[in-house]
């Protein structure tokens, strides 16, 4: 594809967004929807959570932002694709989990009192210790099946069946288990102080050997259960590469989160530090599981599901996580404190801590934004490393592929394409449905290009990396207006050579002619006066060894053959006056063809310094000339038998370095291999597009 | 020459005025040839050639507007639509390119020559007459710049050819007669003979085609084997 200049004048601004997500918005309204659902819980539950002395108000926030993070991310699953079994086991285990918070803790309570049994409804509490009890066996059941099925959905094996049919049938009993034990309950505050997840006899003040069994097989169960599950897990680690690698770790970190909970969810004094850390531990690890499994499904789309939900919005829901960690940290840390020391105490070692933990918080930050948005060079590394790039080539290909490639990086852009006139197109990464942004390649008024570019799925640039986008664009427009320069200043100085051998053929080898001419005439006019015709004869002849001279000039300074004929006449006829022996090779692409004149120029006085060389320090024998036409590009090779040199020292002189710098100027390239006694080869290349920058 | 009656009537294209007039001069001088006009350019010398109907035009390679090679276009067209009309053009350049690119469409009425020519009227003017007899000349300069080429530069014919052979063929091409080569190099004419079948031979041509083309196409030949991009084997 050309890059028409029309493309240029069509941008107003330097700048220019186009297109508008439409599922952004789509998305947006799901996220405000459940956060405002979540609001209206938790104005519900603080109220009756005041009420009881075991929940203080921040861990039952933490509770609730956790299951509601699980229950949007498994209702994304679900949405995007409804028959993968996974989606509902996430939406399955907060659902469960909600349930049995709202059952046992935030609606139980504050209906049902605290206290001894006189003092509540004893029936309507073990129902809902029952119903809350029963909901999170089910969490446990849909956590461990996550965890056994593959990528696909499915078990790892057939045998697996087993496995899968023996917990569906183990959880029935678990719920029966939980059931009877509700029934038992007669006094809240000492079953409270008993109970664990996996008990079934807390409930009894007197328990018998029947729950004792059931006890110690709900603990197998769940060790054996927990076992499997690890094993397949590190398994399928074992086995995974590149993305799915990364899924399953961050499938692996939201499960510890939970377990580690789980594990610490023993029987503890109820004013123990114990306790409130059990206390303050859901939150942080329900937010810790949805975390990681968010990750894994928004940056390395987990179950294969194509999440288009903007990366901005995943780091403002990493942000805010962050932020309720960090909040629930210093808050929690506030409580311990409180329950230690005095309360102006306690308020002062809070503030430190929030100062603490504040540049952690920074930190986490920084680390969700490179999670979220890829690594990012800084500012002053990308333009570093623009100038170093640009400063080894004058080409405006090679500056083009430099810029392309610095951006695509510093920005971590999905697509980054520069388009140069008379140049190739430079283009990184896949072109995407994200919105462009384009920017005009420019220096002053000269505009040589246009960049375009595209933030990766979901993203999008921001206000501080468009000066960092215009500050590259115009260093490299800056380079190429100089590559430019020193390109107007060769092809100046080869016009300029043009000019001087029109003048000789046109001016002083006329005038010559016409002396020579009027010598003729005059020895005409001698009547064969022997003396006058001798002198004129010699004057003529001197005239004409000068006339010679000067067409040898002539030749040396602008090969008439160049003009008229082209590049390979003018190497041929120039190789065949060489007093070695020549072989010259002419590709059949190249063959018949004229190029553009500052090329042949280039090419032309390229090969003639080279063969210079060679007849001046290489004592070669033989030269081989190589001319060809590859695409858009004159190859020219110039190869002799001669001594050679070290490509090192400094024997290859300065004429091979004032060779390279023409060469760079044209926006050719030049190499040169040599050693010592094995010849010299000088190759180099000449576009042939955009080189009409010499009609000054 | 001596034995001419008529004068020859030319027309000059020469866009160097002085030039242009001391050709006239020279040519004048001679005896042998009437000048009828001088112009400075091709468009000029169309209009002269249809209003004189000279015997021959001396045309100037370089001319306006470009100053390239006007003068190669005007003497191919002028043989073209007047094939009575022979032309000579004198060329500052001794690169047989152009003399190829002249000879493109038949050498018929033809000369190449290089200005430094004007130095040496007898040989202009021989040119002249050549071409209005329907002949063909190559500056000897011309042939010689090729003959100055290494032999590794050899493709097609020319590795073929002895010395002596090349020798021949360089007097052939400035048009001259076997006896006149015979005195140039000081050998028989029989020998003379001898070479240039020889020569004919080896160049593929037609031995018993007789005439002065023969010896130009034998020149061209020669000539063609050194033309880029003819790779031949």
């Amino acid at each position: 594809m050309s890059m028409g200049s029309r493309l240029v004048s069509e941008t107003t601004g330097p700048i220019d967004h186009v297109g508008h997500g439409v599922g952004d918005r789509a998305n947006r309204w799901l996220i405000w929807a459940v956060w405002f659902l979540a609001l209206v819980m938790f104005s519900g539950i603080s109220s009756g959570l005041r009420r009881t002395s075991g929940m203080p108000l921040l861990a039952g926030l933490g509770w609730i932002a956790g299951v509601m993070a699980i229950a949007t991310l498994g209702a994304l699953v679900v949405w995007k694709r409804k028959s993968l079994v996974q989606g509902w086991l996430l939406t399955g285990f907060a659902f469960s989990w909600s349930v049995g918070l709202f059952a046992y803790h935030f609606f139980g309570f504050p209906f049902i009192g605290t206290g001894s049994a006189s003092t509540f409804d004893l029936s309507l509490t073990r129902s809902l210790i029952a119903i809350g009890d029963s909901a999170f066996v089910l969490a446990v059941v849909s956590f461990i099946f996550l965890l056994f099925v593959g990528h696909d959905g499915s078990l790892p094996s057939p045998r697996w069946q087993w496995v899968a049919w023996f917990l569906v049938g183990f959880a029935p009993l678990m719920i029966w288990g939980q059931v009877r034990n509700a029934g038992r309950v007669v006094d809240v505050d000492a079953w409270l102080a008993r109970s664990t997840w996996w008990s079934f006899e807390g409930a009894a003040l007197d328990p018998n050997p029947t729950d004792q069994i059931l006890d110690l097989a709900a603990i197998s169960v769940a060790f054996v259960f927990f076992s499997l599950m690890g094993w397949v897990l590190w398994h399928r680690i074992r086995i995974a590469e590149d993305e799915q690698l990364q899924q399953l770790k961050w499938i692996a970190f939201a499960c510890s989160a939970v377990l580690v909970w789980w594990i610490l969810w023993v029987p503890v004094p109820e004013s123990g530090w114990l306790a409130t850390l059990q206390t303050l531990l859901p939150g942080p690890a329900l937010l810790l599981f949805a975390l990681g499994f968010g990750m894994a499904l928004f940056k390395y789309r987990l179950w294969d599901i194509d999440l288009v939900v903007r990366r901005s919005l995943v780091y403002g829901l990493l942000w805010l996580v962050i932020a309720g960690v960090y909040v629930g940290v210093a808050a929690g840390f506030g409580m311990l404190a409180g329950a230690q020391f005095p309360i102006g105490v306690a308020i002062v070692l809070t503030a430190a801590a929030t100062l603490v933990f504040q540049p952690a918080r920074t930190w986490l930050e920084s680390v969700a934004d490179r999670w979220v948005f890829g690594k990012r060079a800084s500012p002053v590394a990308a333009l570093q490393s623009l100038g170093q790039g640009v400063a080894g080539s004058g080409r405006p290909q090679d500056i083009a592929e430099i810029l392309a490639g610095t951006i695509s990086r510093a920005l971590v852009l999905a697509w980054v394409r520069v388009d140069i006139k008379g140049s190739p197109p430079a283009e990184v990464g896949v072109h995407n449905d994200e919105d462009e942004t384009t920017l005009p390649v420019a220096w002053g008024h000269e505009v040589f290009g246009l960049l375009r570019c595209q933030p990766q799925r979901g993203a999008r640039l921001g206000e501080e990396d468009l000066p960092l986008l215009e500050a590259l664009v115009g260093q490299a427009a800056l380079a190429i207006a100089h590559a430019r320069m020193a390109a107007r200043i060769v092809n100046a100085q080869e016009e300029e050579r043009r000019r001087i051998e029109r003048n000789i053929h046109d001016g002083t080898q006329q005038d010559l002619t016409n002396l020579v001419a009027q010598l003729a005439i005059a020895r005409a006019k001698a009547n064969g006066d022997p003396e006058v015709v001798g002198d004129l004869n010699r004057i003529q002849q001197d005239a004409q060894r000068i006339l010679g001279d000067l067409r040898q000039l002539a030749q040396g300074i602008y090969p008439s053959v160049l003009r008229d004929g082209g590049l390979v006449s003018a190497i041929e006829d120039r190789c065949s006056r060489l007093p070695i022996d020549v072989n010259v090779r002419i590709g059949s692409r190249l063959a018949g063809q004229r190029l553009p004149v500052e090329t042949e120029a280039a090419a032309y006085f390229f090969t003639a310094e080279a063969l210079n060389n060679v007849l001046k320090h290489s004592g070669a024998s033989r030269v081989d000339v190589a001319l060809d036409l590859d695409g858009t590009w004159v190859n020219v090779e110039v190869r002799d038998d001669g001594v050679g040199f070290e490509p090192e020292s400094d024997v290859g002189g300065s004429g091979i370095i004032g060779l390279t710098d023409r060469i760079r100027a044209f926006g050719g390239e030049l190499t040169v291999s040599s050693s010592p006694g094995h010849g010299t080869v000088i190759a180099a290349q000449f576009p042939t597009r955009g080189v009409s920058t010499g009609q000054l | 020459m001596t034995d001419m009656t008529e004068r020859i009537r030319v027309v000059i294209a020469e866009d160097h005025y002085l030039l242009r007039e001391g050709t006239r001069q020279l040519l004048e001088t001679s005896g042998h040839v009437e000048v009828l006009a001088t112009v400075g350019d091709a468009t000029a010398l169309y209009e002269a050639i249809e209003r004189l109907d000279p015997d021959a035009a001396i045309v100037d390679i370089r001319m306006p507007p470009d100053h390239e090679t006007e003068g190669i276009t005007a003497a191919r067209r002028i043989r073209a639509e007047h094939p009575g009309i022979g032309v000579v053009v004198l060329s500052q350049y001794a690169n047989a390119l152009y003399a190829f690119e002249l000879f493109q469409d038949g050498t018929h009425g033809l000369a190449y020559l290089l200005k430094d020519r004007v130095g040496d009227v007898d040989e202009l003017v021989r040119a002249v007459v050549a071409v209005t007899q329907g002949g063909s000349v190559i500056d000897p300069n011309v042939v010689e710049s090729l003959l100055s080429r290494k032999a590794t530069m050899s493709r097609g014919s020319l590795g073929e050819l002895t010395d002596r052979e090349v020798e021949v063929l360089t007097e052939m091409a400035q048009g001259k007669s076997n006896s006149g080569i015979s005195e140039a190099l000081f050998v028989s004419e029989s020998a003379v003979e001898k070479h240039i079948n020889s020569i004919m031979m080896k160049l593929g041509l037609d031995p018993d085609d007789s005439g002065l083309n023969r010896r130009v196409a034998a020149v061209l030949a020669f000539l063609h084997s050194y033309q880029p991009g003819d790779q031949a084997s």
